[in-house]
């Protein structure tokens, strides 16, 4: 798929090499932006250049090896893996570096690929992804930083980067819509603009100005610091490559239990969903088996079975198993498809770990759950009454 | 309600073995009831710069709130600990202000100076406490020894996020990366909890040069029976095991046999073992068992009382401390319950209106937690709303399938038909 990328990083001083490096791969649909910072004692700037570009190039050339046999496969897993091992090898090159240098180094990443209609990012420490989607840029990123700089140091507190232990890369995909545009930024560009820059900025039609629109806003609240920011314009995605409506993010938004949430989270739920299909006739968990994971429906229908009888037919767009997710209760009913179907299925485990990364969207959903649970509940025990007065 | 306890406090702060310069500061005011640590940071002539001027601006700024204070100290309500902790926060957030700007002055943009904060702030029987950084504050009661802060430290999140495991965490090199400090940023976020004070209880505020070093089962004996709230012990103990930081230490002890005790005292103690027995708090720390018993409501109710009827509109949830309670439907006993059980939490979720009814079969006594506040804490602490929802969720679910066994046993006998149960694979 063709497609233009537009990047630029910028020192703040004219002679210096900035602590930051940007690199882009048209061909392989890769745009990636590093921040480097020498610890403890920063601007050691030739360093820093080198070690962020470093990691950037180990990503990339990990990527275009391994994503040859996944292009046109539609393998979002598989694809998020390959980005998941490049940032490790990153890590790995980056302690080599540091070793090597006898300096402890400490490295930002922000990586987007375009494979097939679909976008990959993959973040750790304080830039930021945008999805620019319908005159709205939504971040898709959270910042790994913490309130207070180091104790006794005066860097800022990133909670996550390469080069800092325990750190793990967020990896997301999301299904590009017709006209959807990328924008990277650095870590002094991110903390430097405000939703209001960020609107007014792409609306610049050409890429150059609204990059240059942005490093210029953020540079007068911030003349000191090095900026890059970066902007991919996928061409020729058709949303027909998939189904109108069908791209995960539209199926999550309108599934009840991930009512109230947000773009973001609602990127981080796509995150941790697994496709599947079903052909006509085939059973996706049988009555009396222990669950492991909840469904979505995508396209399709199903049918309900209890103990031999039919008790339901479901419809695109409904959720269920999600008891599953709680414990491993037994499924109360068999689940077929009647006509070819497509599912999200969310496993036990990963939905765990969401959870614990996210209170925020642990909230909501737990919330939706309990609110289904709670009418259910009360309308079994109406029944319950019923059926004992009846009895007396 | 004159139940003024007798209270003794004592502090320790020492340089430790290795730095030059001791940059904790602490404030001890007895009259005011006041105790405050802070461990600073940014090196000499600004760590310790912060780090006394946070105790003196608290200081200033409570000093100025003595009328809040006394007006809780006469007839405390859930006004006046709003008003309490308004004014505890607010001070706190003054310190982090003007230590941000001095910061900015002295040594301008980019270098920053900043400092930890532990206070405490006794009125009568209660305790309002403040937190931001790694310093700690343990609550020393019964024998055992609880940490009522969590740590902002860079560890701690990364564990609380399953990140690392525990064990990762014990070994990790950057144990002293802070997430949160006064004087970084113009405004701070912190961490306030109130609690219930019972006679023999004592309070440890310290610097993370002592509890890297000490561990919280070591503290009981020094702290609760040592000379002198066991801080001098406590602070040689860090040092002869390394001192590579600054250690401070400040006991605050209320008197076993406080002259003006009072039995019921004792009170706050039965109030948190009993949510501790209790299921939907089994994901609780200590800390967020003390928070929720500051936001219940303690109901003393004869025996065969009607505490509420199926189909009136409610909002209350009852955990029973000690006593018996039947719930009804139609006549129907569903269920009894006792203590460490709780009811009428459905309320919390959808309706409001009672899908049966309650009664005690016994006096009882409960602690109920009102809609409302479980509604703010929810918005507040969503890591300890997770938890609660979370033992909420299995609870319903197994009340479901619970109810549809019964359903289904009762359809075998009658025209009930199976097919009218709800879904719910």
């Amino acid at each position: 798929m063709p497609l233009e990328i537009y990047s630029v990083a910028l020192a703040s001083q004219h002679g210096h090499s900035p602590c930051l490096s940007t690199l882009e791969d048209t061909v392989l649909g890769f745009l990636g932006i590093s921040q480097a910072t020498a610890l403890p004692s920063p601007l050691q700037t030739d360093l820093e250049a080198a070690a962020s570009m470093m990691v950037l190039q180990t990503a990339r050339s990990h990527i275009s090896k391994a994503i040859s046999d996944l292009r046109g496969r539609g393998q979002d897993q598989a694809t998020q893996e390959v980005l998941r091992t490049a940032v490790n090898l990153a890590k790995v090159e980056l302690s080599a570096f540091s070793i090597r240098k006898r300096q402890k180094m400490e490295c930002t990443l922000d990586l987007a690929l375009v494979l097939d209609g679909m976008l990959y990012v993959c973040h750790l420490g304080d830039g930021a992804t945008f999805l620019l989607r319908k005159g709205l840029a939504h971040k898709l990123t959270q910042d790994h930083i913490s309130q207070a700089p180091d104790h006794g140091s005066k860097r800022p507190g990133r909670k996550q980067a390469l080069g800092i232990e325990g750190s793990e890369a967020e990896i997301l995909a999301v299904t590009l819509g017709r006209s959807d545009r990328i924008l990277l930024t650095s870590p002094w560009l991110t903390s430097n603009i405000d939703d209001v820059n960020l609107l007014q900025a792409t609306t610049d039609p050409s890429p150059d100005g609204m990059t240059a629109r942005l490093i210029s806003i953020a540079r007068d609240r911030s003349p000191h610091s090095d900026m890059a920011a970066g902007v991919i314009l996928p061409k020729g995605i058709q949303t027909s490559t998939r189904r109108p409506g069908t791209g995960r993010l539209e199926t999550l938004a309108r599934t009840p239990l991930f009512a109230y949430c947000t773009e973001r989270e609602l990127i981080s739920l796509a995150g941790i969903t697994r496709p599947a299909q079903f052909n006509q006739g085939q059973t996706l968990f049988t009555q009396g088996e222990h669950g492991q994971a909840m469904y979505i429906l995508v396209a399709g229908k199903l049918k309900v079975e209890r103990d031999g009888q039919a008790i339901a037919n479901l419809e695109p767009g409904v959720n269920f198993g999600e008891m599953a997710l709680l414990d491993q209760p037994e499924r109360s009913a068999t689940i077929t498809a009647t006509e070819p179907a497509e599912a999200l299925i969310i496993t036990r485990q990963a939905f765990f770990s969401l959870l614990k990364r996210d209170p925020t969207l642990a909230v909501k959903v737990l919330w939706n759950m309990l609110m289904r649970l709670s009418s259910n509940l009360r309308s079994t025990s109406e029944k319950l009454a019923a059926l004992e007065r009846a009895l007396k | 309600m004159t139940s003024t306890l007798h209270i003794d406090a004592w502090v320790t702060t020492d340089t430790g073995r290795v730095r030059k310069h001791n940059e904790d500061s602490a404030l001890l005011d007895p009259k005011l009831g006041l105790y405050v640590v802070c461990d600073g940071m940014g090196g000499f002539k600004r760590g310790d710069v912060a780090s006394s001027l946070a105790c003196s601006v608290v200081l200033e700024s409570i000093t100025a709130g003595k009328r809040t204070l006394r007006l809780h100290a006469e007839q405390p309500s859930s006004a006046t600990i709003a008003a309490v902790q308004a004014l505890l926060q607010n001070a706190v957030q003054r310190a982090c202000n003007e230590i941000y700007e001095a910061g900015t002055s002295i040594v301008g943009n980019g270098a920053r100076m900043g400092t930890t904060l532990d206070a405490v702030l006794v009125i009568r029987n209660q305790a309002f406490t403040a937190h931001v950084g790694d310093g700690r504050i343990y609550l020393l009661r019964s024998g055992e020894c609880h940490q009522v802060t969590e740590d902002h430290s860079l560890v701690q999140e990364q564990l609380r996020e399953g990140l690392i495991t525990p064990d990762q965490a014990r070994k990790a090199k950057n144990k002293n990366v802070i997430t949160r400090a006064l004087g970084v940023f113009p405004s701070v976020l912190v961490d306030l909890l109130y609690m219930q004070l019972a006679p023999g209880d004592a309070l440890l505020l310290c610097s993370d040069g002592l509890h890297g070093y000490v561990g919280s089962s070591e503290m009981i004996e020094p702290v609760s029976a040592g000379k002198a709230g066991g801080t001098e012990a406590l602070v040689a103990r860090a040092n002869k095991r390394g001192g590579r930081d600054n250690i401070t230490a400040l006991v605050v002890r209320i008197d076993a046999e406080s002259p003006h005790a009072k039995p019921n005292q004792a009170a706050a103690t039965q109030h948190i073992e009993a949510l501790r027995r209790c299921d939907l708090f089994s994901f609780c720390t200590y800390r967020e068992l003390v928070q929720i018993t500051g936001l219940c409501e303690t109901r003393n109710v004869p025996a065969n009382t009607t505490l509420f009827v199926e189909d009136e509109l409610g909002g209350e949830c009852f955990i029973i401390q000690t006593g018996a309670v039947e719930i009804l439907r139609g006549g129907v006993t569903l269920a009894n319950l006792g203590p460490a059980a709780y009811f009428g939490e459905m309320s919390f979720i959808d309706s409001p209106r009672r899908s049966a009814t309650a009664r005690t079969t016994k006096a009882s006594q409960f602690l109920v937690l009102s809609r409302n506040e479980f509604l703010r804490l929810v918005r507040q602490d969503s890591a300890l709303a997770t938890k609660l929802m979370w033992r909420l969720l299995h609870h319903l679910a197994q009340m479901v399938r619970a109810a549809n066994a019964r359903v289904l046993a009762g359809a075998t006998t009658h025209e009930i038909d199976s097919r009218d149960l709800e879904f719910d694979p």
